[in-house]
């Protein structure tokens, strides 16, 4: 009985399959990049930010330019021109900017509260969770907009980043929501058992095992609210609660709007910017969330 | 514990809930700056004195606690206070409004809940098909678009261009001379627009819930027992997938009415529809608190109420969850 | 000698993925006759669960059954049209799974569940039905049938969902019944119980059983033949004297010598080494030679047939079939 055809064939028969963490990101990335619909969705984004980034580069004009005003669109200015002459297509590039901080911001603030009280009220459970969740509850069943609208009016400012800043604290509930119960599931789970029970501390269990599991799931949540907050401050905007001075595409759609008899292309490129915008992120969103989903990444 | 116990639970915890939604309505208002009796006087010049006086005629020099009180005690006894700005009944404002905005809510949810359900089926179980992705698609589009840009280009089409639909108010001047079946087909002209756009995301964010749902459903192992019991697939799919499908959507529908409350208000502005939401963008920035606080304790019941309504279907449809 | 109520020939069942056809029934042939127990015995993923939902015609996309017949009282079932099938499922073939609790549906009573199945096949009238309902439960040994008809699955432990679904299986008499892994998700007590039922029901309702499962002894507990599947394929079929005490095929024998015995002193347990191959690019030739002791060269390049060798005793392997020359055996 030889030992050689055993060895060669042994090779021959497939390899344990131990999803190592350098596996794991090849398996998401190659479902994100199977997913046409995902890939065309990060274009898109990857569309904006360069909008956003180098608009004044690639802008044809300066935003603060002023030539016949209320032309429809035309060789000269694609998008046409607004009641100031201003051309719109360099407006909606830089209303790209604002737009996009906004998003960001927002969700980095939101995901930073989020994060902070979930784990908090997972960790400490007791009278502290029950309180955190109460008022999360109450914050998450009120409609977002009167919300909104309610604590916005509450400030005589009126910024971007004062915008930013109240919906980062109206929108933490969610995130905190989805951490806490995350962070108590995890924490049941064996790993962190069998972590526990070779003396890691709680400090320990907490950042090296826990958080990176709820990170995925933040990352979606958070691409999959960054158009939510682009659109709130739209909207908000267009309600005449916004930053007037401001260059984001709600300043021109509350601006358009008044003219919507008379000049239809002042509301409606910053408007399908809007949706271009809201469908990458979201298209990327469900790409990336499909892909991160355990259940479907197996053989 | 039965249902009745469950529904008398629930209904109790919605007492707490209240008083604390109340408190927090009445902090943030009173909290905000600007002081209702300068904006109530506005350009009139008066005097110190006459200032002081109405601040005491209207309870506010007390202390914010003291004023609470009062104002909660009143509430409850249906007097929702009078409005600083035109002095009229908080409630007979809320009463005209209300059945309007309700009237938009209903009709979207009872359209977007029909469609999405026949939608979300279809797609879910013909997965991977054309018709499947046709409407994943549609449905993105309709999530991801703007309803307020929407409702202007729907605006600039139907009204501007084609001349088809009414873009503001409910009924054209006039109609109450005529039929009342002229007067309800009147009506329905206006209604179509406002409506549409809130089905338009309604329904979109419906199916994605509705399809998802169907499709995790079909994955266990009791559609299997079911067909193997030599069940039609049309019975599996509508007496033993869809049931259990509906379950997650029915909790969703309770955020329904967060959800439809904050479009109906941009898309009342826009419309000119007197309901709550384009009260609430019009009133929102005055200092005018009895208004301010009725308005806001009206949506909050609203919501709550929906809610319950959510909580006891699902308890109904679903038989886990009463053993908890 | 009794004639055949199931006879599988050549069936093939492949699943056509996004990486590639995963050839999970390959050639697979059974025989059952009537009132006779056939028990199906393999590791995980080896394609026995694909037989049982390929005898039904439940196998669904991306799965497809490919070829072969399947031979059921005289008529090829893969012949049939789907409103024959439907009249069959249930009725003449009938299918418990492994699980239980999720092989009910969660929002309808126990009792409806298995009214449904009675209310489809056969002509009872509707004021019969509940007793027949609560009759059956009480054979399977559900106790106080009428009140624990009305109650939903997740108010059942284990061991009683697994008897309800039994009576819903037997509800309509059928000729044969399929019992996926019925026993694996349940406490070795239930286990002994369930196993137990399902004997003495075997007799009160002359059905044919097809056991399917991955543990040799419970298997046997109820077989009177025993098929041993490994990689889509059936390797080995015999009485239970054939496998027990002459297991010819070296898997077959491989399995019997790592049960751990208590009568045996034994410092290591024998294991198999290397790996179940992947379905969807199989080896060549014979799918276990990689792992047998006794591989030769014949062993990767053709592929052996399952033929008779002895009485009742059919074997796949080259070691046995009059393929092999002498010269080509090692040991």
């Amino acid at each position: 009985m030889t030992k050689e055809p055993q060895t060669k064939s042994e090779r021959e028969t497939e390899e344990v399959y131990e999803p190592s963490k350098a596996t794991r990101i090849f398996i998401v990335w190659r479902k994100l990049k199977i997913s046409e619909l995902a890939v065309f969705g990060f274009g898109i984004v990857l569309i904006l930010a360069v909008f956003a980034v180098f608009a004044p580069i690639i802008a044809p004009y300066d935003p603060n330019f002023m030539g016949t005003s209320m032309r429809p669109p035309s060789m000269s200015h694609f998008f046409g021109t607004d009641a100031r002459g201003r051309d719109m297509l360099t407006l909606v590039f830089y209303g790209a900017r604002v737009s996009l901080y906004v998003g960001l911001a927002t969700v980095a603030l939101e995901v930073a509260i989020g994060l902070a009280i979930g784990m908090i009220s997972g960790y400490f459970g007791g009278i502290i969770d029950e309180v955190l969740m109460r008022m999360t509850d109450v914050i998450l069943t009120l409609p977002t907009l009167p919300l909104l609208i309610v604590a916005i009016s509450m400030f005589e400012v009126r910024s971007i980043n004062m915008i930013v800043l109240v919906m980062g604290i109206v929108g933490w509930p969610f995130i905190a929501r989805v951490v806490r119960s995350e962070f108590l599931s995890l924490r049941e789970s064996t790993f962190v058992e069998a972590a526990r029970s070779i003396g890691a501390t709680n400090w320990r269990i907490i950042v090296h095992h826990i958080l990176p599991n709820i990170l995925s799931t933040i990352i979606v949540l958070a691409t999959m609210d960054i158009p939510w907050y682009i659109f709130y401050e739209a909207e908000l905007t267009f309600l005449g609660f916004g930053d007037p001075n401001s260059a984001s595409w709600g300043v021109l759609l509350e601006r358009g709007h008044l003219y919507l008899s008379s000049a239809w292309w002042l509301i409606t490129f910053p408007g399908l910017a809007l949706l271009f915008t809201s469908l990458g992120f979201n298209l990327f969103g469900d790409g990336l969330r499909d892909a991160l989903d355990v259940r479907t990444s197996g053989r | 514990m039965t249902l009745r116990t469950y529904i008398i639970r629930r209904l109790i915890v919605i007492i707490p809930t209240f008083f604390f939604i109340s408190m927090v309505i009445f902090t943030l208002i009173h909290l905000a700056p600007g002081d209702p009796v300068i904006a109530m006087v506005g350009r009139h010049p008066m005097s110190y004195e006459v200032m002081e006086k109405i601040r005491k005629d209207l309870g506010l020099d007390k202390p914010i606690p003291v004023q609470y009180v009062i104002w909660v005690s009143r509430l409850l006894r249906g007097n929702f206070g009078y409005s600083y700005v035109s002095a009229r009944p908080v409630i007979n404002m809320m009463s005209e409004k209300v059945p309007r905005t309700l009237e938009l809510m209903l009709v979207a949810e009872a359209v977007s809940v029909v469609i999405a359900i026949i939608l979300g089926v279809i797609a879910a179980v013909k997965h991977y098909s054309l018709a499947d992705a046709a409407c994943s698609l549609g449905a993105l589009i309709g999530y991801s678009a703007p309803n307020f840009w929407i409702a202007l280009i729907a605006m600039l089409f139907f009204t501007l261009w084609l001349r088809w639909l009414p873009a503001s108010g409910t009924q054209t001047i006039g109609i109450e001379f005529a039929s009342p079946l002229h007067a309800i087909l009147d009506h329905l002209k206006y209604l179509i627009l406002p409506t549409a756009i809130l089905v338009l995301g309604w329904t979109a964010y419906l199916f994605r819930m509705v399809r998802s749902s169907m499709l995790e459903v079909l994955r266990q192992d009791y559609i299997t027992t079911a067909r193997a019991k030599g069940l039609k697939e049309r019975v599996v799919i509508y007496k033993h997938a869809l049931r259990n499908a509906l379950l997650p959507v029915i909790t969703y529908e309770g955020y329904s009415m967060g959800f439809l409350l904050g479009g109906a208000a941009v898309i009342e502005y826009i419309f000119s529809w007197p309901g709550l939401g384009q009260f609430m963008v019009l009133i929102a920035e005055s200092r005018d608190y009895p208004t301010l606080m009725g308005l806001a304790m009206m949506i909050a019941l609203m919501v709550l109420v929906a809610n319950l309504c959510a909580d006891i279907a699902y308890a109904i449809v679903d038989p886990r969850i009463r053993y908890d | 000698m009794t004639e055949s109520l199931l006879r599988v020939n050549d069936l093939k069942t492949y699943f056509f993925t996004a990486e590639g056809v995963v050839k999970a029934v390959d050639n697979v042939n059974i025989e059952i006759k009537k009132e006779e127990v056939l028990g199906l015995v393999g590791e995980s993923g080896c394609g026995k669960s694909t037989v049982a939902l390929s005898v039904m015609r439940l196998v669904r996309d991306p799965g497809k059954i490919v070829g072969g017949e399947i031979w059921f009282n005289g008529e090829d079932l893969l012949k049939k049209g789907e409103g024959e099938m439907r009249k069959i499922r249930g009725a003449e073939i009938s299918i418990i799974f492994q699980n239980p609790m999720s092989s009910l549906n969660p929002v309808f009573t126990v009792g409806s569940q298995i009214a449904e199945a009675i209310k489809l096949h056969q002509n009872v009238e509707k004021d019969k039905i509940k007793g027949k309902v609560a009759e059956i439960l009480g054979k399977v040994g559900i106790p106080d049938p009428p009140k624990r008809m009305e109650d939903y699955p997740h108010e059942y432990s284990g061991g009683m969902a697994q008897r309800a679904m039994i009576a819903m299986a037997l509800s309509c008499n059928p000729k044969l019944l399929i019992a996926d892994e019925p026993t694996t998700n349940l406490d070795v007590t239930i286990q002994a119980q369930i196993l137990e039922l399902m004997k003495d029901l075997r007799k009160d309702f002359g059905a044919s059983i097809l056991l399917i499962g991955h543990d040799l002894g419970v298997i046997s507990e109820l077989s009177d033949k025993i098929a041993v599947m490994y990689a889509g394929k059936v390797v080995e079929c015999s009485d239970l004297t054939g496998i027990f005490q002459k297991p010819m095929h070296p898997y077959t024998q491989a399995l019997l010598e790592s049960i751990p015995r208590l009568d045996v002193e034994t410092d290591r347990l024998r294991i198999i080494p290397g790996r179940v191959p992947r379905l969807i690019n199989p080896p060549s030739g014979c799918r276990f030679h990689s792992r047998c002791e006794h591989t030769m060269k014949v062993c990767t390049e053709k592929e052996p047939l399952l033929t008779e060798v002895g009485q009742d005793h059919m074997v796949a392997c080259h070691l046995h079939t009059s393929d092999s020359k002498s010269s080509n055996r090692r040991r």
